[in-house]
């Protein structure tokens, strides 16, 4: 025994002469096999990846689908069927070049054919991506297949970052019948109940370790959180799991009714919210800095103080979103009570809720696309136009410098939010909790979890 | 813990003196004097200067700052005035290093004050025929097992997919897109052939490779998940050389050889003893011993010890193993004592603890010691070998 103690003592002495300053990884994984478990709220009909909210639309649509870009931590695109793409004539043309082994799940090669089609699906939908890229398009021959590795782009005008808007997830390229490239390939599903999707091996960026994802819809809180005790789920949306910072708590005001067509009404409702007490009791993880986007998309700019609006005395009605945290919007509601404003609750789909018709809505929101310019262009869709707000953003799009930009970004999120149209409450943690042993889960900046690197432990 | 005696003191010396030569040793570290110099006169314009030995953030232990500041010097002589102390350039640096060689970064002030005047950025590519191996002196005590000596490489230009000794001073290292053959001499590892895998190679999120020295050591045969094709490589001239192809690597015991499964790390083939698989990693030095796809450590088709995907063995009935542990925990080097036909279940003998995940494992006896090289993947991604010579002493 005492020779052994010295061995590991010294033993112990050489590797920690060996370790290195970083953080330790795992020789277990990544492992390929097993099957993951998923409950969603809202699980859709379909799989179709035309426009529409909600977390497992976002969640299936990256599992089934496959983007031509994607958007990196810092918003810019990178390669994804794209391998790559240059720009000719001064920034207004721009020539994508298809992986060659891009492949549907059906076996067949992607190409620019099918590029070009989902191109043009993707511009009719209602995507606000798509709008803005339908807006900067050149009218004449907006996109063409010169042949079967490349499509072309052309643009009216030079635009900053003008691939964006193909990482939207209702851009992803479908093949005859709707097969998709995502990383799994979904089977026949139950509607509405439970779909599984396996391992696709021709996959972009390779084969995802899990042989397959169960996505099964949690229509009760009380039964998911049964079935995660019982080890029939897997993975749960809400808890101490893998989480980002990637949804915006947003109240917002019907300006065209009273007692909100008045800007002080908007300006004592903003300022009747406690933000900084609602993050610290309420809303762990969560950032008080009062800005429209969550700081990883866009770093605020502006210092949280809290003054408290003038009084009120008004009846409204209020969407709130049924994703917000009760007890967040309880204390909204009595801060709002406490200038003066009765205001009367209904409760709407996740989906919902930013559009719902009422003089206010509560809701969380995260964006169609992590980038700051495309996320504020969809955010001032929710509000009437304010012509200062779309002066920047129009000046935000042709300004090519990425620097220069991002201060008129900054320029046109206070402008949306001066307006107090709509409200920023608080950034929120969009989080997940999984079972021990699951690995490589992360949660992106448009509030996805992604599942293509996770794996687990035997 | 009593120090060793002096004659084994004498021979722990010259075993670390065997990774002597910093990783960086000359054209590098000269490299990166000379422009960094260069760039210190520039920024004083005739003012006098003061260099300070630049922080060290390689881990390849201080001597190489010390170096690298004594080239320094010598290279701002008649150059610019060096001065310790009175109105001066005071230049503060950092000697860090990237896949791609090492980079010195420094602030320089203006003394007295600490006025920023500017901030200057050299870097030197890291020399591509060499992987020098960085002495790590083992510490004194009566052991058992004896770690000899210790060393380290700069982090390698890929992955490493597999490990294999090729004869006496010979190591292959295969990556996801090519084979390489390294010689070891007395400066490290010297690059003496890269073979890029030929064909298309297919996208896999976490290839696997294996290699198995054949034909009394010269030539190998080397398989990656990312082709469906074994290859036979020999060395003619001092340079890899392609001499065949195959469905499968052959093995031992395992009549159609063994595969890839598609886009996976997993490796089919029917092993006798051992069963179908898939399997993460087999040694053909010990037949009848695998890692099986959970990660557990099948000796003649008993399902035992669980450790990771990486094997070497060390002496009859002991083999290396990459740990187990999941992300978030250190990882290990485990030496296990395999069951050898005897009822008692396999046993760890000893953990060594590293920072960074075990991707590989070889080994080769060298009289009565043996080698060990692993390759270690850091939080980065990047990977370094890590060279370990072990002995058992007698009791």
């Amino acid at each position: 025994m005492g020779a052994s103690r010295s061995i590991a003592a010294r033993l112990l002495a050489v590797a920690a002469v060996l370790a290195l300053p970083h953080a330790a990884r795992s020789a277990l994984g990544p492992r390929y096999g097993g099957v993951l478990v998923v409950a969603v709220r809202d699980m859709p009909a379909s799989l179709d990846p035309g426009a529409g909210h909600g977390a497992a639309r976002s969640l299936l649509a990256g599992l089934a689908h496959e983007t031509l870009v994607g958007i990196d931590a810092d918003g810019l695109p990178v390669p994804a069927l794209a391998q790559g793409w240059t720009s000719a004539a001064e920034g207004r043309e721009w020539r994508l070049a298809l992986r060659d082994t891009a492949m549907f799940h059906d076996g067949r090669a992607v190409t620019s054919d099918e590029a070009l089609s989902a191109l043009r699906r993707f511009l009719g939908s209602r995507s606000p991506a798509a709008a803005w890229l339908a807006a900067a398009l050149d009218r004449e021959t907006p996109a063409t297949a010169p042949d079967p590795a490349h499509l072309v782009l052309r643009f009216s005008e030079p635009r900053a970052l003008p691939l964006a808007p193909l990482a939207a997830p209702a851009a992803a390229v479908t093949g005859a019948r709707g097969a998709g490239c995502g990383p799994f390939l979904p089977l026949a599903p139950v509607p509405k109940k439970r779909i599984r999707l396996t391992a696709f091996a021709g996959h972009v960026r390779g084969r995802p370790y899990l042989d397959a994802v169960d996505v099964v819809d949690a229509a009760g809180g009380e039964t998911v959180e049964a079935d995660f005790g019982a080890g029939r789920v897997d993975v749960v949306p809400g808890g101490d799991g893998p989480s980002s910072l990637s949804a915006s708590l947003i109240l917002a005001l019907d300006a065209s009714r009273p007692p909100f067509d008045r800007p002080e009404a908007r300006a004592a409702v903003s300022g009747a919210l406690d933000r900084a007490d609602i993050v610290r009791r309420l809303l762990p993880g969560g950032d008080a800095a009062p800005a429209l986007l969550v700081p990883g998309i866009l770093p605020p700019m502006v210092a949280y103080t809290h003054v408290p609006g003038a009084a009120l005395d008004a009846s409204v009605r209020m969407a709130v979103g049924v994703d917000v945290p009760p007890l967040v919007s309880q204390r909204i509601v009595a801060s709002l009570g406490a200038v003066g404003l009765q205001v009367d609750v209904v409760t709407v789909a996740p989906a919902d809720a930013a559009t719902a018709s009422a003089a206010a809505r509560l809701f969380l929101w995260s964006p169609e696309v992590a980038e700051a310019g495309l996320a504020l262009h969809e955010l001032a869709a929710l509000a009437p136009p304010v012509a200062e707000v779309e002066e920047s953003l129009a000046a935000a799009s042709r300004e090519l410098d990425l620097d220069r930009r991002r201060a008129i970004l900054h320029a046109a999120e206070a402008a949306l939010r001066d307006q107090a149209k709509l409200i920023p409450v608080a950034s929120v943690p969009v989080s997940f909790r999984a079972r021990a042993g699951v690995h490589g889960l992360r949660v992106d900046l448009s509030g996805r979890l992604v599942l293509e690197d996770a794996w687990r432990e035997p | 813990m009593k120090g060793p005696a002096p004659p084994r003191r004498a021979a722990v010396l010259l075993a670390v003196l065997a990774f002597a030569p910093p990783a960086f040793a000359a054209p590098a570290l000269v490299r990166l004097a000379e422009g960094f110099a260069g760039e210190v006169v520039r920024v004083a314009r005739g003012r006098p200067v003061e260099v300070t030995v630049p922080e060290d953030r390689t881990g390849h232990g201080a001597s190489l700052a010390l170096d690298l500041h004594a080239l320094v010097l010598e290279r701002l002589k008649g150059r610019a005035e060096v001065r310790g102390s009175g109105p001066r350039l005071r230049v503060r640096s950092v000697l860090s290093e990237t896949p791609a060689g090492l980079v010195l970064s420094a602030r320089v002030v203006e003394e007295p004050g600490g006025a920023l005047v500017d901030l200057v950025s050299v870097s030197a590519p890291a020399d591509e025929s060499v992987i020098a191996l960085s002495p790590v002196p083992a510490p004194p005590g009566p052991a058992a097992l004896d770690v000899r000596s210790t060393g380290q490489t700069p982090l390698l230009e890929e992955p490493v997919l597999d490990l294999a000794f090729f004869g006496d001073d010979r190591l292959v290292v295969l990556g996801p897109d090519a084979v390489a053959l390294y010689k070891w001499g007395d400066g490290g590892l010297t690059l003496e052939s890269r073979r890029p895998w030929p064909g298309h190679l297919d996208t896999v999120r976490f290839p696997g490779g294996l290699l198995r020295v054949a034909e009394r050591d010269s030539a190998f045969w080397a398989i990656t998940s990312r082709s469906p094709r074994a290859l036979l490589f020999a060395v003619e001239e001092g340079r890899l050389v392609e001499r065949q192809q195959a469905d499968a690597l052959p093995w031992p015991a395992c009549p159609a050889g063994l595969r890839y499964r598609a886009g996976t790390n997993l490796i089919e083939g029917s092993v006798a003893g051992l069963g179908p698989g898939p399997f993460l990693a087999l040694d053909d030095s010990v037949p009848g011993l695998a890692v099986n796809a959970d990660g557990a450590l099948a000796e003649s088709a008993v399902n035992g010890l669980a450790v990771g995907p990486a094997l070497a063995s060390l002496w009859p009935g002991v083999v290396a193993a990459a740990s187990p542990r999941p992300p978030g925990d250190d990882d290990a080097i485990l030496v296990v004592a395999l069951r050898g036909g005897s009822t008692d279940a396999p046993r760890v003998l000893e953990s060594v603890r590293v920072d960074g995940a075990v991707r590989a494992l070889a080994s080769h006896a060298r009289g009565e010691s043996v080698r060990l090289v692993a390759a270690v993947e850091d939080a980065e991604g990047g990977t370094r070998l890590l060279a370990m010579d072990l002995a058992r002493l007698q009791p």
